[in-house]
């Protein structure tokens, strides 16, 4: 079923009286005349694990911003911990969801489980196993480049220190910064002891238009590294942001974090999609796109970037 | 074992034994937000602490579950530089770096930046009561003055107590301790959003029977020497005795915050008595009611921030049973040859109001500058003072009141201990943070106070901020603080011994700081303050001519230095240790000898292990050293003392259900703070006991 477009109602068309009769209705009738877009909307059933504080704030918060921006009901299930499918096949039987939201792993086994014939969406999760539609919670290259870049124009080379292939996320980072004008340069490790080495060359030839990009995974993570890192390119002055927002407290000048309620909004979007078939049910995980950004204040200063001189960027925590 | 017990405890077993599905999903978000401590700071649980260019400490809720604290006094003794002491009605003087009296209105308390002092004495109230913790997000605790930012009395250091928001209360949580002294304590809070409404309530509840602990010997014990009489109470035990309800109410809306809270004391024991001579009989109760309004939008234009609070205080000292200042028998003078049946009675009480409005603004505008400015207006009063007695004048027949007479009202005479008074204060302040260049920065601040009572006074502040290294800060700092005379000081009156002063002038504190922060690696902090300050124009009850009375003058002078050394160290992701050393050297320039009673050095040690399987285990040693006696205090010094705590708690279904066991000095020690010296001799001789060993259990459940 369709949603009724804006311009059915063709205003030229009416007479006066009949444009004010319509403006009226318009006025005064919203419900009735969203009525069947709501009607359609049969619902969605939202399935997200019961976790403890504060980790359960993420997942509420996600659910709000599906609430906010789904028209139609929702259902929500908290995933006990040790329990059987049963109370999960109940209450989906009694509700006929038009789409299942899984929110993280273990939602998302529960839900494929029931080999039930209602679309999956899939969010609070960073990799699925199989193409299911959803949003990612890692942030697309796109965005963390862009935040770099509103923060620090003047950086010209962007090095990642890699151990393990990362190659879709390097692809779409290269792109972007190509579009730009500016470079992205990969080095490819295989133990913490290279990284440490191939860190310590770069930042030695490095200057102020380079920039680190510490990114998730692997021994790359280790607070040694970390460090030695941090350590160096405070002294010659070289920007360091990283896919950890925690390495932010620790001294890199930024990174970013899901912003829930906005990926609950996209969740609610996708699902939307789902019932209108305009989405492959293995359409795979989207980059997240609505993120947070956190922001190293002594960092940034001693950088000489400041803060309120970042335009169109909005700093969310400043630690 | 009967049957039954073993049934009970294989019941049990599932409980303790750990749950690990679903942590799946609580792992891969600990690792895309980089920890648990992340999650709440990116979540807005948890709000990242302003680095605000001062020496200052922060205690989250965590370390307060750790610590096992049943009161905030607990909390505050394990901040370097501070250490909470006792006067003789026990309540508690918080003694920053050495500046220590017994009133404690150096002070300033702040509940969410509001202050809960009173204009009677500057301090607390006389039914303080303590104040339990449950509801406490965090406390940041400033050393050293603050005038330039908060005014009055943010003079040897500002101790503000953050309440925990709908977003940390995030649902519905009770619980109950009950433990030594037939102590019980229990609350109930809720919290969560409605739209976007947040709401967070919180009842909590406290009765004691206080403390069994004795004192040798009081001021009627000398009287009764003098006088040939046998009256005093001593040997006997200390009046802590008390039941308290503290209900706290949040609302946010948007930019807007409403707070609304009440703390209502009840039959508190008088400690070891108003007069220092004990009294079994005497309580005192107290109606505490705030309330404030917010709005805080600091992206008001694009440059301007703006915050904007009006709030309400009202807080009262009640006579719940008749204060007996000198028990049955006691004639109250080696002069007087008539002794008092009922004892020497007086039931002061105090009514007080406080309105506050004050609007800040930070400007952006500027490059290289965050600007901050503000102005604000406070008005307070107490309007109402009460007092019964039965000795000094009647003032119906202007003769003496007789031993044996029953009480007469004395409210709204020339004989009441004090009149109701009231004092009106306009403030404006400028603060520039300026970023000097890369790594250094330089705060400056000024406020301009006018007082309707005794006039203008003007506070600066400096602090130059480097960042030397990566891993290594430091400050220097300057500020100037003021205290304004309580209106004890300025019109006690009627009073037997004290009188107020009406021209007196405010106390003044200059204080210089240097301050390093080191992070020699990811796990251990290390911090190292130095600092000096020279505290002038001391307000002290100075002997008259006549002899028999004294009246406050602006008299004292005290120099002092030391310095603060903290390290934290994360062993690893189950075992932390937190430790700091704190000396220092005060000198009271009036009489050319060490400041009395303050210790002049403090260590405190705590190491916790958090398991995995919900097991958490704290233990906590603080020792405090060194107290001077005053230079006319004939008794040996203070001896030191050492207690040892514990805090075990096991959380079960995810941390919904948790059991603890709490002990407090658990080696018994026979910990002491320094009873007030006094002419000839000191009334309480062998200074005020603390509690013995004390033991607690505790149960919280969530639902």
């Amino acid at each position: 079923m369709m949603r009724l477009p804006l311009h059915f109602f063709d205003v030229t068309k009416f007479t006066s009286l009949q444009g004010v009769r319509l403006l009226w209705l318009t006025l005064f009738l919203p419900g009735q005349l969203f009525l069947p877009c709501n009607a359609l909307a049969s619902g969605l059933f939202i399935i997200y694990p019961k976790v403890k504080a504060p980790y359960n704030k993420i997942y509420k918060d996600i659910i709000k911003g599906i609430n906010e921006n789904y028209p139609g009901k929702t259902q929500k299930f908290e995933l006990p911990h040790n329990g059987d499918n049963n109370d999960l096949t109940e209450q989906i039987e009694q509700h006929q969801p038009d789409v299942l939201v899984a929110l993280g792993k273990g939602s998302l086994k529960k839900a494929q489980q029931l080999a039930s014939p209602i679309p999956i969406v899939v969010g609070a999760i960073t990799k699925t196993e199989e193409a299911i539609a959803g949003v990612s919670m890692s942030p697309s290259a796109e965005v963390v480049l862009s935040h770099l870049l509103g923060m620090a124009p003047f950086v010209k080379q962007v090095h990642v220190v890699s151990d393990h292939q990362r190659q879709t996320q390097l692809d779409g980072a290269e792109a972007f910064l190509l579009e730009r004008g500016k470079a992205l340069k990969v080095e490819q490790v295989k133990s913490v002891q290279e990284a440490a080495d191939r860190y310590l060359k770069i930042i030695h030839k490095a200057s102020t238009e380079d920039a680190i990009w510490l990114m998730r995974g692997g021994s790359l993570n280790d607070p040694s590294i970390l460090m030695l890192v941090l350590e160096a390119a405070w002294k010659k002055k070289i920007i360091v942001f990283s896919s950890n927002p925690s390495h932010v407290k620790r001294g890199a000048l930024f990174s970013l974090y899901p912003d829930n309620r906005k990926m609950g909004g996209t969740l609610a979007e996708i699902a939307q999609q789902h019932e209108l078939k305009l989405i492959s049910p293995s359409a795979g995980l989207a980059p997240l796109k609505s993120v947070h950004l956190i922001v190293n204040k002594r960092t940034s200063k001693h950088l000489g970037i400041m803060l309120n001189d970042i335009s169109g960027l909005t700093i969310h925590r400043l630690l | 074992m009967t049957n039954k017990q073993c049934l009970l405890i294989l019941a049990l077993i599932p409980l303790l034994l750990p749950i690990s599905a679903n942590s799946e999903d609580e792992n891969e978000l600990a690792a895309l937000f980089g920890g648990e401590e992340f999650i709440s700071i990116a979540t807005g649980i948890a709000q990242p602490l302003s680095k605000a260019p001062s020496v200052a400490s922060v205690i989250t809720a965590k370390q307060i579950s750790q610590i096992g604290a049943t009161d905030l006094d607990e909390i505050l003794e394990t901040v370097p530089g501070l250490h909470v002491s006792k006067n003789t009605g026990y309540t508690p003087i918080y003694s920053f770096r050495g500046i220590h009296a017994d009133a404690n209105p150096q002070v300033l308390t702040l509940i969410n930046g509001i202050p809960i002092t009173n204009l009677f004495h500057g301090d607390r109230n006389l039914a303080w009561g303590g104040m339990p913790v449950e509801s406490i997000s965090r406390i940041e605790i400033i050393r050293g003055p603050g005038s330039a930012i908060y005014g009055a009395d943010a003079f040897a250091g500002v101790i503000n107590i953050i309440t925990k928001t709908p977003s940390e209360v995030s649902s519905t949580s009770a619980g109950l301790r009950y433990g030594t002294s037939n102590s019980k304590n229990f609350w109930i809070q809720t919290g969560g959003t409605v739209n976007d409404l947040g709401y967070m309530a919180i009842i909590e509840g406290r009765k004691t029977n206080g403390s069994s602990e004795k004192i040798t010997g009081d001021s009627q014990s000398i009287l009764d020497a003098l006088s040939g009489t046998n009256a005093s109470l001593a040997p006997g035990s200390i009046n802590l005795e008390g039941e308290a309800i503290d209900t706290r109410l949040e609302l946010t809306y948007h930019n807007f915050t409403f707070r609304a809270g009440s703390q209502i004391r009840n039959k508190n024991g008088l400690g070891a008595g108003i007069a220092q001579a004990l009294d079994s009989n005497g309580q005192v109760a107290s109606k505490r009611y705030n309330a404030d309004l917010n709005y805080n939008n600091s992206n008001f234009t694009e440059n301007i921030g703006i915050k904007a609070t009006a709030s309400y205080f009202q807080t009262t000292q009640e006579v719940d049973e008749n204060f007996v200042l000198f028990p049955p028998g006691s004639t109250g003078s080696p002069l007087n040859p008539v002794p008092y049946p009922a004892g020497i009675i007086g039931n002061p009480e105090v009514y007080e109001r406080h309105y506050r409005a004050n609007l800040n603004a930070t400007f952006r505008g500027i490059a290289r500058h965050e600007l901050m400015g503000g102005v604000g207006y406070y008005f307070g009063e107490i309007y109402k003072t009460k007092e019964e007695k039965n000795f000094g004048i009647d003032p119906s027949t202007g003769l003496p009141i007789f031993p044996g007479s029953s009480l007469v009202d004395v409210s709204d005479t020339l004989f009441i201990f004090l009149d109701e008074n009231e004092r009106e204060n306009h403030y404006v302040f400028i603060q520039d943070i300026w970023h000097l260049a890369d790594d250094w920065e330089l705060t400056t601040g000024l406020r301009y106070d006018h007082y309707t009572d005794f006039g203008d006074t003007t506070n600066p502040r400096a602090a130059l901020v480097w960042s030397a290294r990566h891993n290594l800060t430091i400050k220097a700092l300057y500020g100037e603080a003021f205290r304004a005379p309580s209106f004890a000081e300025t019109g006690e009156q009627a009073n037997p011994a004290l009188l107020g002063n009406s021209k007196l002038e405010p106390e003044t504190l200059k204080s210089y700081e240097l301050a390093f922060n080191y992070k020699p690696s990811y796990d251990l902090t290390l911090d190292l303050n130095l600092f000096q300050y020279y505290w002038k124009d001391i307000i002290q009850f100075i002997p008259d001519s006549s002899g028999t009375t004294r009246t406050a003058q602006n008299r004292g002078e005290q120099r002092g230095q030391g310095f603060e050394l903290e390290a934290t160290w994360r062993v690893n992701d189950y075992l932390s240790a937190l430790s700091n050393y704190s000396w220092q050297k005060s000198e009271d320039m009036q009489n050319d000898t060490d400041a009395a009673n303050a210790p002049e050095q403090q260590l405190y040690i705590r190491t916790n292990a958090s398991l995995p399987n919900g097991w958490h285990l704290t233990l906590q040693a603080n020792r405090v050293m060194n107290r001077n006696r005053a230079f006319d205090d004939v008794r040996k010094d203070i001896d030191d003392y050492t207690t040892v705590d514990f805090t075990l708690r096991k959380s079960f279904l995810r941390d919904q259900l948790e059991l603890s066991l709490i002990s407090k000095n658990i080696f018994n020690d026979d910990a002491r703070e320094p009873s007030p010296n006094g002419q000839p001799m000191p009334s309480i001789i062998n200074d005020l006991p603390l509690d013995r060993r004390r033991i607690y259990g505790e149960i919280r459940y969530r639902l």
